[in-house]
């Protein structure tokens, strides 16, 4: 469902910023754009396609 | 097309890649480790480009116009509704797939150019853009025509002259079709000028 969807996705980057809080929190530019990255690829690749497979 | 957008995840991945191979190496170099905060930079960037320009302009055309769009090579994509749960996968395997393109371009050319391989990137990129040509070639005059799978391979009383030409604008595709390549070469231009100019002001101390 896309009311719930999106609201999932906010809340996987929030649990995923959790938990990688102590690499955020660094002043590591590796870890910070590591984190970032992996955000995107969750997002993109285990969230998107699942809406689009009930959406179709 | 399906056959083309898969490919050009994997193509505008490494095309970054040789873009910014000066301060991809660079970089790699000074850090001492193989994956510096470079690599996640340029990876975030190609995940970026093929999850928000070429997916959605992929799943738009493939939505819209399903036939054209994987060029009339199967009738699953245009039956993805209530027809049980293997069709319906198609659109998210689609975006699967161009987002693992993309993820494997970066992989592949990263690690070609630190591992001083850097001359086989572009053999590779311009050499999948030219199979797809041609793939996509040997396959006229279907990206011409608009219609159904069955309209043209004259199937079930269907027949291929029914089908209308591209720029006629049939079913809204003219329109749709041009507002899809101006988001995909106005995100293509801006992410190759912004790397070349990165490359290009890289002096070693501002990244």
């Amino acid at each position: 469902m896309l009311a719930i969807d999106i609201p999932i996705a906010l809340l996987a980057g929030l649990v995923l910023s959790e938990s990688g809080k102590r690499m955020l929190k660094g002043n590591d530019p590796n870890q910070h754009y590591f984190m970032k990255t992996t955000v995107l690829l969750f997002a993109v690749f285990f969230i998107t396609p699942v809406p689009f497979y009930f959406y179709a | 097309m399906v056959q083309i957008d898969i490919p050009a995840a994997f193509v505008v991945s490494m095309l970054c890649i040789d873009l910014g191979r000066r301060v991809l190496k660079a970089e790699a170099d000074k850090a001492g480790i193989e994956k510096p905060a470079i690599y996640y930079r340029y990876l975030f960037r190609s995940i970026f480009f093929a999850g928000f320009v070429i997916a959605p302009a992929g799943i738009y055309l493939l939505a819209g116009w399903p036939g054209w769009e994987q060029i009339y090579w199967s009738k699953r994509f245009e039956v993805v509704m209530h027809t049980g749960w293997v069709n319906a996968l198609l659109p998210a395997l689609f975006v699967m797939a161009i987002v693992l393109a993309g993820y494997v371009g970066h992989l592949l050319g990263y690690r070609w150019l630190i591992r001083g391989k850097a001359k086989y990137l572009r053999p590779t990129y311009f050499g999948v853009l030219i199979v797809v040509a041609i793939v996509v070639l040997l396959n006229y005059p279907s990206f011409l025509l608009v219609g159904t799978y069955d309209q043209y391979h004259n199937l079930n009383g269907q027949i291929r002259e029914a089908m209308e030409h591209v720029w006629s604008n049939p079913y809204g595709f003219s329109v749709g079709w041009v507002v899809v390549m101006i988001y995909f070469a106005g995100a293509l231009a801006y992410l190759i000028v912004k790397i070349w100019k990165e490359n290009q002001s890289y002096t070693g101390k501002n990244q």
